[in-house]
């Protein structure tokens, strides 16, 4: 999916990206490093979107039911 | 290519129950259609003649000593192969599950064959439904063009007549993007209304199962034999289903349809579909539909957190087996489920909220504006030529074609509402596309309704791709 920014000028060097899945257990090679890093960048910039809005009081529900609220 | 398969769900349902069809010359027509396309089509990952065959016999008999089931019975479906079929292969288009024998249906699997259905065979998806990689199958609108995701096989299938109906699946648009590109009818139904037991999980806050075909009708007749309440899942709703074609011919005057332009109808819609659209709002007015402008400016966070949502979720559900089998995964997949284990908690949560947000926002629309139903393109594009995915837009629009075709759909699985795609048009290019009905929580009826009003008038949903007129 076609994500197409990073947050900041900061760069994520790939071998702490390798470094870190591999400690995670994860089997990756330093070429898959290079992609996963670029992605992780886009990826970590995601939730700059949501700072348009004031989220801080609202409680997330990961599981949830609509039971019959057609106007919740 | 026989009639029989020109036949609409409905209209074969309505000549099984005056006695001018059986099933088994319903599966045949479709074998035949198999036969015919599947070469170039390549929709199915099994098909399942001998059991169709078996099943259909069973279903005659049963009609002919007057124990017909109901409207479905004795209809040829096919099922999108990361949905559970008991003994019969399961793969979810993945070399990960190769051989996958499942010891029991899924409760939408176990629905249709109560309601009576026959299930012609397993339809390919990407793998996992993750939409990242692409199985061979093509779409017989252009060989050339992407046929649209997950549910790959399964629009292949019903738009190729190979099938009368097919089961999908869509966690960001899955259902409903293959549905446009296809010139099919594609139902992502309120989150809840139909069970997730037995389906291969992508995302379960998000995950979805619903019913495509060629009709209005025949989509409301498939989502009534796949819905209830199913205590196994604990997403499920308890909520009584409805009859959906009650109101099929009720129109739409005095109903109030919300149209939303700052997103939907950005600068990336292609002018074809935004003229097509908008000639679809304007005939909905000229019934007697008022047009209510909104706005809803939490549309724009709802790419970011649906698609956090999905890495997290989908890589919790593979974190064991990608450890044992990351081998076996599709280099895109794999790479997308080692980048979801590597999101933070916060920002998961933090997509959460804004998930949150949307979801109140939709619904308080839907409140104060006293709305039956919310209207807007299902994607701002038809499809793209398959090697130009990922590339930057070839009208020079600075998004990748996959990014366009989720654009305007991600937003109905935050929250929950039904989304229908109901076919609208087909460009200059040979391409279809569609218009996308979003309704209040369990209010499918009401969609059909609008969507049947429309469908009555024009004849998109007969059109057929050059492909299959050849064959």
């Amino acid at each position: 999916m076609g994500y197409g920014r990073a947050s900041s000028d900061e760069v994520l060097e790939p071998g702490i990206v390798l470094a870190l899945a591999n400690k995670m257990g994860l089997s990756i090679s330093p070429e898959d490093a290079e992609t996963l890093t670029a992605l992780l960048m886009n990826q970590l910039a995601a939730v700059d979107s949501f700072d348009a809005f004031d989220l801080q009081d609202i409680v997330p529900a990961p599981v949830f039911r609509l039971e019959g609220k057609r106007d919740d | 290519m026989t009639e029989l398969t020109d036949l609409s769900l409905s209209e074969a349902s309505d000549m099984i129950g005056a006695g001018e069809v059986s099933s088994l010359e319903l599966v045949e027509a479709n074998l035949r259609a198999v036969d015919k396309t599947e070469p170039i089509v390549q929709a199915y990952a099994n098909i399942l003649a001998d059991e169709a065959r078996a099943a259909a016999k069973r279903a005659d008999a049963e009609i002919a000593a007057g124990d017909r089931r109901g409207p479905l019975h004795g209809l040829p479906i096919g099922i999108k192969d990361n949905i559970y079929t008991k003994g019969i292969v399961t793969e979810s288009g993945s070399e990960v599950m190769a051989g996958f024998l499942p010891d029991h249906d899924a409760t939408c699997v176990s629905n249709l064959k109560r309601a009576g259905a026959v299930i012609i065979g397993k339809l390919r998806c990407h793998e996992f439904a993750l939409g990242s990689n692409e199985p061979p199958t093509r779409s017989p609108w252009n060989l050339d063009c992407y046929p649209g995701g997950s549910s790959i096989g399964s629009g292949a299938a019903v738009t190729s007549r190979s099938s009368f109906g097919a089961l999908g699946t869509d966690t960001g648009g899955s259902i409903r993007v293959p549905s446009s590109i296809n010139n099919l009818v594609g139902m992502k139904a309120s989150f809840g209304r139909v069970s997730i037991y037995g389906v291969v999980p992508v995302a379960w806050t998000l995950d979805h199962v619903g019913p495509m075909t060629r009709k209005v009708q025949d989509n409301a007749l498939l989502l009534a034999g796949m819905a209830g309440h199913d205590p196994k899942d604990p997403t499920s709703a308890k909520q009584p289903v409805p009859d959906f074609c009650g109101e099929l011919e009720a129109g739409v005057a005095g109903l109030r349809i919300g149209v939303e332009r700052d997103y939907f109808f950005y600068d990336g819609l292609q002018d074809e579909i935004r003229a097509s659209v908008e000639a679809v709002i304007t005939e909905y007015q000229q019934h007697g539909a008022e047009i209510i402008e909104i706005s809803l400016p939490e549309l724009e966070i709802t790419q970011d957190a649906l698609f956090t949502i999905v890495l997290a979720e989908c890589s919790t559900y593979h974190r064991k087996l990608i450890r044992q089998h990351s081998e076996k995964y599709d280099p895109a997949s794999r790479v997308m489920l080692q980048l979801g284990e590597l999101i933070p908690a916060t920002h998961y949560l933090a997509a959460q909220q804004a998930r949150s947000l949307y979801r109140a926002a939709i619904n308080r629309a839907f409140s104060e504006q006293r709305l039956d139903a919310m209207l807007w393109p299902t994607m701002p594009i038809a499809t793209a030529p398959l090697d130009q995915l990922y590339d930057f837009r070839a009208d020079g629009y600075p998004e990748s074609p996959v990014s366009s075709m989720c654009h305007h759909t991600f937003n109905a699985n935050l929250a929950g509402l039904p989304a229908l795609s109901v076919p609208c048009g087909i460009t200059g290019e040979g391409l279809p596309f569609g218009f996308q009905l979003t309704g209040r929580a369990f209010d499918e009826a009401t969609v059909y309704r609008i969507a049947y009003a429309y469908e009555r008038e024009h004849d998109w949903h007969l059109r057929k791709a050059g492909l299959i007129e050849d064959v």
